[in-house]
């Protein structure tokens, strides 16, 4: 008797229509009919040939091409008499060894983050997003990163209004005298300076939009991936505010900074101490799974949540469990809308008072 | 093949199955930007700047 | 106090470094371009360099990852005289190193290497199997295509070996008789595999990994059929509890409190390959979710 063995990096987010195996290993994600999750539930509990006795021979070789499709993509492998028992399952545990992973600040001037370096350190922040609200020179630029030459960093990525400066000796002398910056996205660009083959160690991002940091919270398919790290944290916790700290352009600390509640604010206290402030960490557990229409959508471990915009339509003992506002995906339809034109969301926008939509 | 290194001496017969492969360009000149950091916390100076494994922002 | 011994370049270091800061362990990393001067305080020793300072008596553990300490060797001009002091500074120096390593450590720099056939010998005597295994000069005693071998060294690349290219010595099935005579070599029955299996060690316990290539595979359906050749699955592995409790044996016998452990799965046989006192492991913890790194922060 031959029995089917899934792997244990694959996992299968059942949606409302259809699944998404996810290869954990690989980093890849694939969409499947959901005849191939019950399939898949069916060859975890009989052997192959059990399974095969309860159809007729069309259903036999449609199993047999789906037992195909499994092994070709390989999500699992046969044994002989029995499962293989020595194959335990991995363990959802999201081991993160820093407290804070990450922080984005609202800035009008770049000595704010002095105020936040030391806290850094101590927390083991591996990544800073930076959102200026005023134009940076080149050496604003150099001097945020010099904030943190020695500090446990990895990345610092910056948005920032564009301005005639910016041009690509300008990049050429960042690359030689940066070291953590990894992306620079200019917004109101009103026409891009210059294409390049040239290779920094930085990724360069121009947007014609007039970006405000109000215009965070989109769900969208090229927000989407897949890899070990991120789906063990969606599992498990949100996917965005867990272990993440925003900071307004007020200096007030916050769990996200276009959420309202503050946790104190950088001028008068420190992160650490925020941290301490009751309910500052009381989304971080809140997972896809506890949220309207994402508990039934197959991508919501590969999604990114938010709560700092959603539809306003659902609480559970104080958390906002809305479907985010700015995702446009129905998983009872599997149709992609734009979320900014559906009727339904219009309260929810107009609370929000988006700039971004007063034009549409 | 043994016969490709001069060696008046015997070697091993790994030698004959040997696996030879093209010197990789010095990795260190080959980005613009070192994929390391220094971090006095850590007592390196060779923190290795992994980028984000999810879109830590969705503005665009 | 921690001493980490570790080459500067080690991610894995600063990932178990990133874990004792959490847990607030104090601790000294040191470097590979660091060399030390031994010197005395009120009747205690002290090791100094340019970097860092510690008395050999705060240090509290040792985990020994890569590298070495390095010392200061004073030259004298004196032919005589400084073969005498380098005997002293060779006691003085081994003097500090056998302190340190009586210590709690994972890893010795002494025993940081190892024999492999001197292994191979001790596994069997712990009651792991081990393919059958013998040394030669000719191709006599060898079963073509049924016997491999590889090279007896540890470091199994061998850089610009030629003006252009490297070479990598890998495990090779013997395809043919060999007419003349070469120096000793390792040959090694070849055992048919179902997969390769990786653990990782420490102080008793075993963290395992599969390794799954698609080629390995005997038990597939007959109509199997691959165009592409996919990478391998590394997936977690638990190892029968009589594997664990020899493989903890063996380890003890060597004087080993860690390493990385190959074996070949075959049917229900388990076959012992080989240990790797410093190998590279974390790669596959991560892929498997095993944090080792928090494991060895908190053994130290």
């Amino acid at each position: 008797m031959k029995y089917f063995n899934l792997f244990s990096n694959i996992l299968i987010t059942k949606g409302a229509r259809r699944i998404l195996i996810s290869d954990l290993q690989r980093n890849l994600s694939d969409l499947y009919t959901l005849e191939l999750y019950d399939i898949i539930e069916e060859l975890k509990n009989d052997s192959i040939e059990d399974i095969l006795k309860n159809y007729d021979t069309e259903s036999q070789q449609i199993i047999h091409e789906y037992i195909d499709l499994l092994l070709e993509k390989e999500y699992g492998f046969i044994t002989n008499g029995d499962w293989d028992r020595n194959f335990p399952a991995l363990s959802y545990e999201f081991q993160e060894v820093s407290e804070i992973t990450n922080i984005f600040i609202e800035i009008d001037h770049i000595s704010v983050l002095d105020k936040i370096t030391a806290s850094i350190d101590n927390l083991g922040v591996k990544h800073l997003v930076i959102y200026a609200s005023k134009e940076l020179s080149m050496n604003d630029y150099q001097d945020i990163d010099k904030k943190f030459k020695d500090s446990v960093l990895e990345g610092i990525e910056i948005y920032a209004p564009f301005h005639q400066a910016v041009d690509q000796s300008f990049f050429q002398i960042l690359n030689e005298t940066t070291s953590r910056i990894y992306s620079f996205i200019f917004y109101n660009c009103k026409e891009i300076p210059f294409k390049t083959k040239e290779i920094f160690g930085f990724s360069i991002n121009f947007s014609h939009e007039n970006i405000k940091i109000s215009a965070c919270g989109k769900v969208d398919l090229k927000y989407f991936n897949t890899n070990l790290s991120k789906i063990l944290e969606a599992v498990k916790h949100n996917s965005c505010l867990h272990k993440k700290i925003g900071i307004d352009i007020n200096g007030n600390i916050k769990n996200c900074p276009l959420m309202p509640e503050s946790s104190g604010n950088i001028y008068q206290s420190t992160l650490e101490e925020a941290l301490e402030i009751p309910g500052f960490k009381k989304y971080w557990n809140l997972t896809k799974d506890h949220i309207e229409v994402c508990k039934d959508c197959e991508f919501r471990y590969i999604c990114t949540d938010c709560r700092a915009y959603t539809e306003l339509t659902h609480t559970n003992n104080g958390l906002d469990t809305s479907k985010p506002l700015k995702c446009g995906y129905n998983p009872y339809t599997e149709k992609w809308e734009k979320w900014s034109k559906n009727p339904l969301k219009q309260k929810a926008i107009e609370n929000y008072n988006l700039p971004e939509l007063i034009k549409s | 093949m043994k016969h490709l290194f001069k060696e008046e001496k015997k070697l091993p017969l790994t030698f004959k199955y040997i696996e030879h492969f093209r010197t990789k360009t010095n990795n260190k000149t080959n980005n613009a930007k070192g994929s390391y950091v220094p971090c006095k916390r850590y007592h390196t100076d060779y923190l290795l700047r992994e980028n984000p494994t999810k879109p830590l922002t969705r503005l665009l | 106090m921690i001493l980490i011994i570790s080459n500067n370049g080690e991610t894995t270091t600063t990932k178990v470094i990133k874990n004792l800061s959490k847990m607030g362990k104090s601790f000294i990393r040191i470097h590979e371009d660091e060399f030390f001067d031994i010197k005395t305080d009120r009747k205690r020793i002290y090791l100094v360099s340019e970097k860092n300072k510690f008395f050999l008596d705060e240090i509290t553990s040792v985990w020994y990852r890569r590298g070495g300490i390095k010392f200061k060797r004073l030259r004298y001009n004196n032919n005589a005289i400084n073969t005498h002091m380098d005997e002293t500074q060779h006691w003085l120096e081994d003097y500090v190193i056998k302190t340190l390593e009586s210590k709690k450590t994972i890893n010795k720099q002494s025993n940081s290497h190892v024999n492999k056939l001197w292994v191979l010998e001790k596994a069997q005597k712990a009651g792991l199997s081990v393919p059958d295994f013998f040394l030669a000069e000719n191709t006599d005693e060898v079963i073509v295509n049924k016997t491999i071998t590889k090279a007896l060294t540890e470091n199994v690349i061998i850089d610009s070996i030629s003006e252009h290219s490297d070479a990598i010595i890998y495990t090779s099935i013997i395809e043919q008789k060999e007419k003349k005579e070469f120096f000793i070599t390792f040959f090694q029955e070849k055992i048919e595999k179902d997969f390769e299996i990786r653990s990782f060690y420490l102080d008793g316990k075993m963290w395992s990994t599969a390794i799954i290539s698609q080629n390995d595979e005997q038990t597939k359906t007959d109509f199997r059929k691959y165009n592409d050749k996919k990478p391998n699955r590394k997936i977690r592995y638990q190892l029968p509890k009589d594997i664990e409790e020899k493989t903890h044996q063996l380890m003890q016998s060597l004087d080993l409190s860690c390493g990385s452990i190959d074996f070949i799965k075959s049917g229900d046989h388990f076959f012992f390959l080989e240990v790797n006192p410093v190998g590279q492991f974390f790669g596959l913890s991560a892929m498997c979710n095993y944090s080792l790194e928090k494991e060895i922060a908190e053994y130290l």
